[in-house]
């Protein structure tokens, strides 16, 4: 059962970690300043973006003189304009993630609270959503280390969604909402209604032209077949229900099944470049952290 | 068939139970899981089982219940017809002869006896109940009345067998008291029949006799004896005897040792129907341990008796106190013996004194004397020895026994005697030399408390100058020795090396049966197969049970 208490899920040796594993992130993230990234967005700055006509209403201090001189046209010299980098976290809240052991929805939101902890530090504007939530009550994105104890006591108080969420439809809801493009991080552990639930929201999320990171927790429970035997199986997300004779042949084709769509997610993710991380929840959470610091594409 | 136990039909019951089980354990586990999506398309799934599989559960419970109904039958204790359903008591005699050490088949016929009486045993009904006697002199009770037959197993696999051929008589006897307490039980006599007194017919009557083991071919050694011999301190005689119980002679080797040395070997024949006896003379002042060991030549069916052992007790010193006035004849003849020590007191020995032999010459013992061998010579007065009667004046030497170990060598007919006294003896005395019926020389010599008394004077008299007196003094010495007694060998003796079983001819009423010789599994109670079946069907459910999960 997911943990509701804040104590209990973040303590105090787990603040205290956070805290050198953004010394840590400093290091990794080398010669990066403060909010320091490239926007879509343009505006003042040193870095030289484009010439756009000069229309009605733009401020004239940046008519480019020269330009006008040589073409005899008015126009507008553009450069990138510098801003804070918006971090969503897709944090799967459905009743699948409830479970195992650890239970993968407290590891999910350690590996949340611990990401967000970087992006606020690095003074980037964070947000939660909560997949499957109904209504959407998402943490609107914020900035600033101080913002993170609230963070902290809305993860915790998250509860577990319940059953029957799709992931595609979850996340198309939320796109709605037209969030702020940015660096979306799905947590999840991408077990969907069907083998291409998981995959059709990330197109969504892709097409949105966010930026997209994957972390997928599974519980080491889940890769396997178990104990042979005749059991009635029954999916705690949707209810389904399966009566199967667990034998070694069909252990061994559980394996292949599990394989071949783990296999599908990493050539996913390898086709649009995103970065993913497929972890069980026996590694430590830090140790996952660290992993995403080496790999990239997680915090910035 | 019967059963003895019938009511445990009732235990059926427990089908209705099992087939519940086998419903409940039909019902699939629940198992959760977060995803069903790779287990879609996984075969075999349970609706899909082939029709054989399904029959195999349908075979898997018959089997349940056959084994259930096994169990039940075995419970229910099943009896074969012809068998008895009445509880039934029985006291059970194991005859533990030392014959029953010779061969038998491949073991010992002690080994037959005992897998008789298991046999007995494991034949018992349900609440049948029996007794175990070893039939030994004296009886033993091995096991009280039960009617746990693991208990009574073991009494007899623990039984021993006796070192000499026992009597067999007290031990009927007792089984014949033990029937009173319980009427109608059944004797049973597993032995030989070689006992060494045969019982009358009344004794085996009413008593099923298991004749066991056949006629075998033995000799050994029935006698070996060393005995002290009374002619000189030290002096001893070795006697063996050797018999055999064929109608040919047999040849083996007599191996003798000394102390552990070879003494002699010798090739001996046996004749048929007589011993074979050697004696030897030596002496020896040591003690001495003699063995022999006796190897006849072809098969012979009773190793016990071709080993024997005598022991020679060393000769001590014997001190005598001669209660006495000098009297160097009596001082002479008695310190010239080896190994005795003569110390002479007068007029009467100090108290405490621990002599093994006290003479009193013309004196008489203290009030109160206790001393353990005394000797009167011409006691004044009447005393415990005797009453005194009066003088007998020159009286003549009429009779002497000879036979007498105190008077052997001792020749007393020409003696010249002056004066004697005449007693009438005391009870129990014997009279070794006698004058007309007036004892002379009378006592109790052979035997403790010894007691003698010479009624004469020696100084009235030509004894102290012939031959026959420090005879006299030496066979009186001599007897005093506590090794003087034959120490012959504990062997199992000639009844026992003869062999002979006697039921025949003393068991008329008898009625002797051989041991059954069935296969083992003759003796398995019927039950038994039951449970095996029962045993067998559990592990074939389980198999069934395990591959069906499994494969």
């Amino acid at each position: 059962m997911a943990a509701t208490a804040i104590d209990a899920l973040f303590d105090r040796e787990f603040l205290k970690r956070l805290e050198a594993l953004s010394l840590a992130a400093r290091q990794l993230v080398r010669g990066r300043m403060k909010a320091e990234r490239r926007s879509s967005a343009r505006g003042s700055s040193v870095e030289f973006a484009e010439y756009r006509p000069f229309t009605e209403g733009d401020d004239w201090r940046y008519i480019d003189w020269n330009a006008f001189a040589r073409w005899r046209q008015l126009v507008l010299k553009l450069f990138i304009e510098e801003e804070d980098l918006y971090i969503h976290f897709l944090l799967d809240g459905t009743a699948s993630m409830n479970w195992g052991e650890p239970v993968k929805f407290d590891y999910a939101r350690q590996v949340v609270a611990g990401l967000g902890y970087l992006g606020l530090s690095n003074l980037d504007r964070v947000s939660v959503i909560p997949l499957g939530s109904e209504p959407l009550q998402w943490w609107l994105p914020s900035r600033g280390r101080e913002r993170f104890l609230p963070l902290l006591h809305y993860l915790a108080a998250l509860p577990v969604i319940g059953a029957g969420a799709h992931l595609e439809t979850a996340t198309r809801k939320w796109l709605t909402m037209k969030p702020r493009r940015g660096l979306v991080v799905v947590v999840s552990d991408l077990w969907g209604s069907d083998r291409g639930d998981a995959l059709r929201a990330m197109d969504r999320i892709r097409y949105a032209r966010h930026e997209l990171a994957v972390i997928q927790v599974m519980d080491e429970a889940e890769q396997t077949a178990g104990a042979a035997g005749e059991y009635e199986l029954v999916d705690t997300e949707y209810g389904h229900r399966r009566k199967v004779i667990l034998d070694r042949a069909s252990a061994k084709e559980f394996d292949d099944n599990f394989q071949h769509y783990q296999e599908t997610v990493r050539a996913y993710c390898r086709r649009h470049r995103v970065p993913l991380l497929q972890i069980n929840t026996r590694l430590p959470v830090f140790d996952l952290l660290l992993k995403s610091l080496r790999q990239g594409g997680f915090v910035r | 068939m019967k059963f003895l136990w019938p009511i445990a039909w009732s235990l059926l019951g427990l089908a209705l139970p099992v087939i519940l089980f086998y419903l409940i354990r039909q019902r699939l586990r629940t198992k959760s899981v977060t995803t069903l999506l790779f287990w879609e398309n996984l075969a075999p799934k349970v609706h899909n089982l082939p029709l054989w599989r399904k029959l195999r559960r349908l075979v898997s419970l018959l089997l349940q219940l056959l084994l259930l109904a096994l169990i039940v039958t075995a419970v229910a204790r099943p009896i074969l017809p012809g068998q008895s359903t009445v509880a039934s008591s029985l006291i059970l005699l194991l005859d533990p002869s030392v014959t029953m050490a010779a061969q038998s088949g491949a073991g010992t016929r002690w080994q037959d006896a005992k897998n008789t009486a298991l046999h007995r045993i494991d034949a018992m009904g349900f609440g049948d109940e029996a007794t175990v006697i070893l039939a030994g002199d004296p009886p033993r009770v091995l096991s009280p009345w039960t009617g746990r037959r693991g208990d009574l197993r073991q009494v007899i696999e623990a039984a021993q067998i006796a070192p000499t051929v026992t009597d067999i008589r007290p031990a009927l006897s007792l089984a014949q008291n033990l029937v009173l307490s319980h009427p109608g039980a059944a004797i049973e006599l597993i032995s030989d029949t070689v006992w060494s007194v045969p019982p009358d017919k009344d004794s085996l009557s009413r008593v099923k006799l298991d004749l066991i083991g056949s006629g075998v071919t033995n000799s050994g050694i029935t006698l070996f004896s060393a005995r002290p011999l009374p002619a000189g301190a030290g002096e001893y005689q070795l006697a063996i005897k050797i018999e055999q119980n064929t109608a040919t002679p047999i040849n083996g080797e007599l191996t003798l040792t000394q102390n552990g040395h070879l003494m002699d070997v010798l090739q001996v024949t046996v004749p048929p129907g007589q011993p074979w006896q050697k004696f030897w003379r030596a002496q020896s002042m040591d003690a001495v341990v003699f063995t022999a060991q006796w190897k006849p030549q072809g098969e012979d069916g009773f190793a016990n008796d071709q080993q024997a052992t005598a022991h020679l007790e060393p000769v001590r010193e014997i001190k005598v106190t001669l209660v006495s006035a000098p009297n160097p004849f009596l001082e002479v003849a008695l310190g010239s013996q080896t190994l005795v020590k003569v110390q002479r007191v007068f007029p009467a020995p100090a108290p405490g004194d621990t002599a093994d032999l006290t003479i009193f010459n013309d004196t008489l013992p203290p009030a109160g004397w206790t001393g353990k061998n005394t000797v009167l010579i011409n006691p004044p007065q009447s005393g415990f020895w005797g009453e005194r009667v009066g003088p007998n004046d020159k009286p003549l030497v009429s009779e002497a026994d000879k036979d007498a170990p105190l008077m052997r060598f001792a020749e007393v007919n020409d003696v010249q005697l002056h004066s004697a006294t005449e007693f009438k003896p005391a009870a129990g005395a014997h009279v070794y030399v006698d004058s007309f019926g007036k004892p002379l020389i009378y006592g109790h010599w052979e035997s403790n408390p010894r007691w003698l008394v010479i009624a004469f004077d020696l100084d009235q008299s030509d004894f102290v100058f012939r031959t026959a007196f420090p005879i006299l003094c030496a066979n009186m010495v001599q007897a005093l020795r506590p090794d003087a007694i034959t120490d012959t060998s504990d062997v199992p003796g000639p009844v026992a090396t003869q062999l002979k079983q006697m039921a025949a001819k003393s068991g008329a009423s008898a009625q002797i049966e051989q041991p059954a010789t069935g296969h083992w599994w003759v003796a398995i109670p019927f039950w038994w197969w039951f449970a095996c079946a029962a045993l067998l069907l559990l592990l074939i459910e389980w198999s069934l049970y395990t591959r069906r999960i499994t494969e």
